[in-house]
């Protein structure tokens, strides 16, 4: 039997970075297969290549039978690949209709079959149990509903293989069956699915074979029914690499900070903990797990619904980020260059941004002098680069840039910092260097809160490491702590898990 | 059609029926145009008046026709700032070649007037087009140069001088004041041009390619729709229409001189906001732009026989554009209530919201 889609051998690299190195895998007709690895393995790399989004520099996609190059995701589907990618490609003005047969309406004599496409589109939805008007504008539907109008949009245009690209991290349970339902009809219906998700229990109970990535390379492909979800972990995070986390003893003193049944409705509920003095505690956790939530309801950013916030000794409750920062608790965001920095501004009015109240003259005025001299104390602390020290931030590199937002609180000698996957992004040496600083940041007795999504950092770098699935904590582990273990919380396969004391 | 029978749970029966009706945007606009004529026909006698109505029409059909140009630029997700200069450029040139040419007669004059108003639209649009597609300039920026070198230009070409009405052609001078079936000839002929794009916005591929590029850019190059082209072939027409304003700007004021059309851009955009069209693209209608304009004239013409003083006048004017935008706003949010309903229950169901969306 031919397969419906091949790859060959495909090589791709965003400049010197090799996101993948000779990949082959094939998929039968009717086939679920799951693709499965660690963040930055190249999962994302293969939808884009498969849907024509990028191209590989070396390599072929065969496309039953015949070698095909897509140049744009519209080729891709008129050859029968469409995927559901994690960020909707649909235009949220328009119609559903419009979104389902966009790019290849129906016209009659030139002019677009409105009816005849609303008609269409009505017996689509319905297969996909979604009774919804057609002519609804797509803005209107909820998360759920735009994938469905996704999965449309691919039946129309004929799909054979379709992907779904982490379909069910922004779902609900409930819509993750309906989702999984409609998963079986498609099977039936012989049309091939290439399932990408980080929750393992979902790739273990959706496919029939699943592929493992890691570092660019296939690792394994097994049939699903042969492998165990440890097998899967293992393939997946492969070797141990603790040289690379500079993590140093330091002495635990009081405790600074402590969280208790915390709760923000729909993102996060009771979740309680301590961080004290010199402590990395690391967050760890799936995408969607609330976690950078919990830092922001901490901050001050977001609400808090219920729960007490006990910090340095007196009840906490943050009004605002400014309130947090003058309590000495600041937060270092996911996105560095939309929350971190002006990205237009240069290194000493960025790193200084969080004490400019205290470095004003009595005229009012803000002393360039004051602000230099700060900077370079700032920058030998995060261990900034020498070089211009007048440059606009958005020209450096991503380590320096989150080196900067990091010189930023430190100018603030704050008690508690929350880091939101602050290595995102970076690459290995100044990953290294931030790593470092914030081992030397505990050591002076900052309480550090170390959010990643990266197991092998959390693991390595953190005393201790708080897991948490679903908005809720799932366990608390002391360190050392095999992934195997966090995993498992991560991903619910056991309720809950108490390996601390 | 007829409204199936809906499962509770995934949608709501408020998506069917009567809410259809107020999905269309304009159903709102109209009301509220009709709710203005109403009050200002009761309170102003002068409002009533045929010749008031006629020549409020008639402005407000000059407004809808740029306005409509602009409208595809919007949608598309551009601006175009220099429409006034187009338009004050056409007439200016189609006015003196028109008074030069007074002696000759006929058909060939009655084409020129019309063609070449619209051939130097289509000229300095192609400009703005190329500048913002291939030089990859933001349209903002370039349409505001535009908008200058075309204003200089209007002075160089015009030398100072200015076209008088005795040198129009009485032809085109009498259009403004001849009616058709009682409804002055310009509005007929911006009918003309709203009935058009609207079919060509709705039914024609090219429309939709607009629609789709500024709803979301990304996705529209995903879907291989010829981005660059299209945003060309938007300011082209854009252009087109505001030079076609030009030659109506001379029947309507006879004299035309280097300052025409100076401010009528923004005339233009208010109209077609005011009219519903996103300045963020993506939504919107021609007929929107042109209630949109009838609403700003209305409004501009009821203030005028208030006999309130021309400087009040410009204050209100915009006091009175807002109150009519917010009214708007009030009246769809009250007409979509279930579809709001839907998405805020839908950020309580999904507990990860996609935190990107600001950046675009």
């Amino acid at each position: 039997m031919v397969p419906v889609v091949e790859l060959h051998d495909i090589h791709h690299s965003y400049g010197a970075v090799e996101t993948l190195r000779g990949v082959s895998f094939s998929l039968a007709r009717g086939e679920v297969v799951g693709l499965v690895g660690e963040n930055g393995a190249g999962k994302s790399t293969i939808v884009k290549i498969l849907t024509g989004v990028i191209q590989p520099i070396k390599g072929n996609i065969v496309v039953q039978g015949t070698k095909r190059i897509f140049t744009n995701p519209r080729a891709a589907r008129e050859a029968g690949i469409s995927a559901m990618y994690q960020e909707p490609m649909l235009f949220p003005d328009l119609s559903i209709t419009e979104n389902i047969f966009a790019g290849h309406q129906l016209t009659h004599r030139g002019t677009i079959a409105w009816s005849q496409m609303h008609e269409q589109a009505r017996v689509l939805l319905e297969q996909l149990d979604l009774p919804i008007d057609p002519q609804t504008p797509v803005y209107q539907l909820r998360v759920a509903e735009r994938q469905l109008v996704e999965i449309a949009k691919a039946l129309s245009s004929g799909a054979q293989l379709l992907i779904l690209d982490e379909p069910t991290a922004v779902l609900s349970a409930r819509e993750v069956d309906a989702l999984y339902k409609i998963v079986r009809n498609l099977k039936a219906r012989q049309v091939t699915i290439l399932f990408i998700s980080h929750r393992l229990e979902e790739v273990y109970q959706w496919t029939d074979r699943v592929v493992v990535l890691r570092d660019g390379q296939k690792v394994a492909e097994k049939t699903t029914t042969e492998v165990t979800i440890p097998d899967l972990i293992r393939d997946m995070v492969g070797r141990e690499i603790s040289a690379l986390y500079p993590k140093q003893p330091a002495k635990l003193g009081d405790t600074v900070l402590e969280v208790q049944r915390l709760t923000h409705k729909g993102y996060f509920e009771n979740v309680s903990f301590t961080l004290r003095r010199g402590e990395i505690l690391g967050f760890a956790g799936l995408v969607g797990a609330g976690r950078t939530e919990l830092a922001q309801s901490l901050f001050g950013i977001d609400r808090i619904d219920a729960g007490q916030i006990i910090l340095a000794g007196f009840p906490f409750r943050p009004r605002s980020p400014s309130h947090a920062i003058s309590c000495g608790l600041v937060y270092l965001p996911e996105n560095r260059l939309i929350h971190g920095l002006v990205a237009t501004m240069t290194i000493p009015w960025n790193a200084t941004m969080s004490v400019w109240q205290k470095l004003l003259s009595w005229l009012g005025v803000l002393p360039a002098r004051r602000i230099n001299r700060l900077t370079d104390i700032l920058a030998q602390r995060v261990r900034l680069q020498p070089g211009r020290r007048d440059r606009i931030v958005s020209a450096l590199s991503g380590g320096n840039q989150q080196k900067v937002v990091l010189a930023k609180w430190l100018a603030t000698e704050p008690r508690v910092l929350i880091l939101d996957e602050p290595t995102h992004g970076i690459d290995v040496g100044a990953k290294a260097d931030i790593l470092a600083i914030i081992s030397e940041l505990a050591r002076a007795g900052v309480g550090i809160i170390f959010i990643s999504s990266e197991m092998e950092e959390v693991r390595s770098m953190c005393d201790r490491l708080v897991v948490m699935r679903e908005g809720r904590v799932t366990g608390i582990f002391d360190y050392p702590v095999d992934s195997k273990t966090v995993m498992t919380a991560a991903s619910g396969l056991q309720s809950i898990v108490e390996a601390s004391a | 059609m007829n409204a199936r029978s809906v499962t509770p749970g995934i949608s709501e029966r408020g998506r069917f029926g009567l809410a259809r009706l107020f999905r269309i945007r304009e159903v709102g606009l109209i009301a509220i145009v009709v709710i203005v004529s109403i009050v200002a026909a009761i309170c102003i006698p002068a409002f009533r008046n045929g010749v008031n109505l006629r020549e409020m029409l008639n402005n407000a059909a000059v407004v809808a026709i740029v306005a409509l140009g602009e409208s595809l630029v919007l949608l598309s997700r551009q601006i175009d700032l220099s429409v006034g200069t187009i338009l004050g450029l056409a007439a200016f040139i189609t006015g003196s070649l028109l008074g030069q040419l007074s002696g000759l007669g006929g058909v060939g004059i009655v084409l020129i007037a019309i063609l070449l108003p619209v051939f130097i639209g289509v000229v300095l649009g192609l400009v703005n087009g190329l500048l913002i597609s291939f030089a990859r300039m933001p349209a903002i920026i370039a349409t505001l140069a535009t908008l200058s070198i075309y204003g200089g230009l209007q002075v160089v070409v015009s030398g100072g001088s200015q076209v008088y009405a005795y040198q129009v052609p009485t032809w085109l001078s009498q259009l403004y004041t001849t009616t058709w079936l009682g409804i002055g000839s310009f509005v007929w002929i911006g009918a003309v041009w709203v009935i058009l794009f609207s079919f060509v916005m709705r039914t024609l591929r090219w429309g939709r390619d607009l629609y789709a590029m500024g709803s979301n850019p990304e996705a529209a190059r995903y879907m291989a729709i010829p981005t660059r082209r299209r945003t060309i072939e938007a300011f082209v027409v854009c252009g087109a229409l505001a030079g076609f304003g030009g030659l109506l700007y001379i029947a309507q004021y006879g004299n035309v001189d280097a300052t025409a059309g100076a401010g009528f851009e923004l005339t233009a955009i208010a109209a077609a906001v005011v009219g519903g069209v996103s300045l963020f693209g993506g939504s919107g209608s021609p007929l929107g732009a042109a209630l949109g304009s009838v609403l700003l004239l209305e409004i501009e013409n009821v203030l005028a026989l208030l006999k309130i003083s021309i400087f009040a006048q410009q204050t209100l004017q915009g006091v009175a554009i807002i109150c009519a935008v917010a009214l708007y706003a009030v009246l769809m949010r009250r007409l979509q209530q279930p579809a709001s309903r839907n998405r805020s229950q839908s950020d309580n169901d999904t507990p990860q919201v996609v935190k990107t969306e600001v950046q675009q």
